[in-house]
């Protein structure tokens, strides 16, 4: 479980960017949270695993306090993070070098560290690229050798920084479905995103705004709400709540894509 | 990747199997025979053992075409000797290569020729990360700690230059294409274009430098003691080769 109580952040030129923050985030639950550029969401995240320290405020993950030295790598080894640009994350030449960066300084032994290497690179379907070099890789399968290189470390919360921003479409949906696997196996996700479309998988949506959060609750509520403000939303989600509105839907319904929509609206036989 | 100089070739003979810190002490004590060397016949001797050598790991003379790339500058350094060694002059005019030039321009040149081929030889029989892992043990019993550094911070930065060297020349491609497209006249002016090209990469390589630190750090890195996926080994075999590199090494030097 992560928390952050009345976290803020100011960087050393003055800018705040998180302001008075309350997060809790439950073992097993799978969080999206949705900001534009520059509303404070990697900034938040990286409290999460003590990469920064809160300037005002308390996180504790597990309950280890992230602003003591003494649980840093305890805290690190707890919350594994994906970042956001593929090349910038890898440190080996090869695909299981850099998979086994983690466990490697974990000081784990050698047959362990192949053991965890084996199962990461199987979890994110990469077998046959274990000896590749990360120079041949796309940025997707690139992507996935970082999420991998996680996995190594069988961390209990996973977070997740913008990881499909620099991918194409296809790439992009095979790495929601390697997220969500790991959610339903038991991961505890906190997924970070400016698609609006990707936070529709999650339990709870957490908006950011100018470094203070803006919702938060299910994708239904703070989707609705912003639908209400008269802001965008997915086009499927729009045609939903005007359906709704007008009473051709049930107001419980909440399609995922544009299918399920369909299917609400004339189901197949 | 596969026939390039420096590279890694996968195979299963009994230079791949050899610790990486044999191989890597082997190719120590074989350039300090090849720099001791003055005559060509023993260079001779060396190029003969670098083809047996070739033939047993497997790779094939092909391999040996792969230094083609530094062909300039093997035909670079022989040029020099030639003309700036003094002796007799091979032509009777005021700018000739001599004979003693032409000598030690073949014997300096081969002998460089020789170190790239038998550093080639180690690199395309052990992976990266197995040669990184032998520097580190190497380098671990020296009281290294003193000048701030480790053993496995070296080590680290080895295999993050195997990844990000590539990845910087590409980089720096990138930024010279999106130059050209806007009008740069990098082929016009190779040395303005240069300098616009550098500031950009330099920016972006600092950047990136950031993010992977972090990126690592997130991943438990901390520099003073990590184990590895490859665990180095020795066997009696490579016992067995050390001695015999030692030996021949001390009985060439000394005797």
């Amino acid at each position: 479980m992560i928390e952050l109580k009345g976290v803020s952040y100011i960087y050393p030129n003055g800018n705040k960017v998180l302001d008075d923050i309350y997060i809790r985030i439950e073992n097993g639950s799978f969080t999206t949270i949705l900001g534009d550029n520059g509303s404070g969401k990697s900034t938040l995240i990286r409290h999460m695993n003590g990469l920064l320290k809160p300037s005002q405020g308390v996180v504790s993950v597990c309950g280890m306090d992230t602003a003591s030295p003494a649980d840093i790598w305890k805290i690190r080894q707890t919350v594994g993070m994906v970042f956001q640009d593929p090349h910038s994350q890898a440190v080996g030449a090869t695909v299981e070098e850099d998979v086994a960066f983690g466990p490697e300084n974990l000081a784990l032994e050698s047959d362990e560290i192949r053991l965890r290497v084996t199962n990461a690179i199987a979890n994110v379907g990469l077998e046959c690229l274990e000896d590749s070099l990360l120079m041949s890789l796309s940025g997707g399968q690139l992507q996935k050798t970082a999420i991998a290189g996680v996995l190594a470390m069988v961390p209990e919360i996973l977070i997740f920084d913008e990881v499909t921003s620099m991918l194409d479409s296809d790439s992009r949906s095979q790495i929601i479905d390697i997220v969500r696997q790991l959610n339903k196996r038991g991961k505890t996700v906190v997924y970070v995103t400016h698609h609006m479309e990707e936070a529709l998988f999650a339990d709870r949506v957490i908006v950011l705004e100018n470094g203070y959060i803006a919702s938060d609750g299910t994708p239904w509520d703070v989707f609705r709400e912003i639908y209400a403000s008269g802001r965008k939303v997915p086009p499927h989600l729009e045609l939903a709540f005007r359906l709704q509105d007008a009473g051709m839907i049930s107001p419980d319904v909440f399609p995922m894509d544009a299918l399920s929509l369909k299917e609400e609206i004339c189901p197949s036989r | 990747m596969e026939g390039f100089l420096f590279s890694y070739v996968a195979g299963k003979s009994i230079l791949h199997g050899l610790d990486p810190r044999v191989k890597i002490f082997s190719v120590m004590c074989l350039s300090i025979l090849i720099f001791k060397s003055s005559a060509l016949v023993d260079l001779l001797v060396f190029a003969l053992l670098f083809v047996g050598l070739t033939i047993l790991a497997g790779s094939g003379l092909s391999g040996i075409m792969s230094v083609r790339p530094l062909l300039p500058i093997f035909v670079f350094i022989f040029l020099i000797h030639s003309f700036f060694t003094e002796g007799a002059a091979l032509f009777n005019s005021q700018f000739s290569p001599t004979y003693e030039g032409l000598l030690k321009g073949s014997l300096v040149t081969v002998r460089f020729v020789l170190l790239i081929l038998y550093g080639s030889l180690l690199t395309s029989t052990t992976r990266p990360a197995v040669i990184t892992a032998g520097i580190e043990r190497i380098l671990r019993p020296l009281p290294l700690r003193r000048v701030g550094v480790t053993s496995f911070e070296i080590a680290t930065m080895m295999s993050l230059a195997l990844y990000f060297v590539p990845h910087l020349l590409w980089y720096a491609g990138q930024i010279k294409d999106s130059q050209l497209s806007r009008g740069s006249k990098y082929r016009r002016n190779p040395i303005s274009g240069t300098l616009s090209l550098a500031i950009p990469v330099l920016k972006g390589s600092m950047r990136m430098a950031d993010d992977v630190a972090m990126a690592m750090e997130s991943r438990c890195y901390q520099g003073n003691f990590r184990t590895s996926l490859f665990e180095l080994k020795m066997t009696a075999r490579d016992v067995l080769v050390c001695s015999v590199v030692l030996g021949v090494t001390a009985l060439v030097l000394y005797a």
